[in-house]
């Protein structure tokens, strides 16, 4: 069943429930493993993911089909994930710097994240980037998400895009090389 | 082929390095969906409460308010009449030891008179001028009189 029909049965009073049951199926993961490579811990994505979705089935009498069902998801999904780092900076009074430190400390203990080395250095390239950089960077290189796609939910021009991504790439196939002599290939 | 080169590791493939609990996704799932009508009520709840409770604090301030000022009124009176009361009071135990030190005083006197024969004591004119001053409690004016007269 494909975005339309899922909006379809929603809109319909009668079939709104099966409607949203259908849409948590379709997007559970894919929320998931957004907030999820944002955020690095298991427990927040969990959280926000749930956060997400009650977001979604508040405001689902105000999406407007002038942009697509999974592009308006996507915006919710990065706009929280964002405002919660945000928030989280500002409650622990941290800098940027810090916040990062703390995140890739937590990832070193945590079981949930395979603890290779190179792995270890690669998220810590991709967090040093600033937060909408690292999100345009994990739209396109784990999830493929074609740029056009890209402009919609950051609504930002595709050429600016390419070009936040080709730079953020490009620091860290830097940093990665630098550091431990890792070859980071780039095949987007 | 250089040393560096040779050392050189390959990161080609996009591994997904973060895992998740054994059936997280079907639990998950349930959970949204169990959760959503909830938190859909709390939220409304929440928003129901809150007006209830700003209706509720101004009903209650307007009946402290409403109760409070008569009473506080009627505390001021009682507490007026209790003052006045306790001035009066305080004059009628003034009174009496007043009383009480006067007889105490002529008791005293008859003691005195009795005790040194005071009927045939004589006394001289200015002695007795003191006297009468002294009775009429106005013993200071007695001194200043015979000041000037000297």
């Amino acid at each position: 069943m494909n975005d339309e029909e899922i909006f379809e049965l929603i809109e319909e009073k009668t079939t709104r429930e099966r409607g949203y049951s259908l849409l948590v199926k379709e997007y559970k993961e894919k929320i998931y493993w957004q907030i999820r490579r944002m955020v690095l811990s298991h427990d927040d994505a969990n959280d926000l993911t749930q956060d997400v979705f009650i977001k979604i089935y508040q405001n689902l009498d105000t999406f407007k089909k002038d942009s697509s069902l999974s592009t308006w998801i996507y915006r919710i999904t990065l706009n929280h994930s964002i405002n919660f780092l945000n928030n989280k900076k500002r409650r622990l009074m941290l800098g940027f710097s810090s916040l990062e430190n703390k995140m890739i400390d937590n990832l070193k203990s945590d079981p949930l994240f395979d603890s290779d080395e190179a792995e270890l250095k690669l998220q810590k390239a991709i967090l040093s980037l600033p937060t909408k950089q690292r999100a345009i960077f994990n739209l396109r290189y784990y999830d493929e998400m074609p740029f056009e796609e890209m402009s919609k939910i950051l609504n930002t021009s595709q050429s600016a895009l390419k070009s936040s991504y080709h730079f953020a790439a490009k620091k860290i196939q830097e940093s990665l090389l630098k550091e431990d002599n890792i070859k980071f290939n780039l095949d987007n | 082929m250089s040393k560096s080169k040779m050392n050189q590791k390959e990161m080609t493939s996009k591994k997904n390095p973060f895992k998740v609990p054994e059936n997280y996704f079907d639990n998950l799932e349930k959970e949204i969906l169990s959760n959503k009508p909830k938190k859909r009520i709390e939220f409304s709840t929440t928003k129901i409460l809150k007006y209830a409770a700003v209706v509720l604090l101004a009903i209650g301030i307007g009946t402290t308010v409403f109760y409070t000022l008569p009473v506080k009124e009627d505390t001021n009176i009682i507490a007026r009449q209790t003052q006045d009361s306790f001035y009066k009071n305080s004059k009628i135990i003034s009174t009496t030891q007043e009383n009480e030190a006067i007889e105490e005083l002529l008791l005293n006197q008859e003691k005195f008179v009795e005790e040194h024969n005071v009927e045939n004591i004589e006394f001289s004119e200015q002695e007795y001028e003191y006297l009468e001053y002294y009775l009429h409690g106005d013993y200071n004016s007695y001194l200043t009189y015979n000041e000037l007269d000297l």
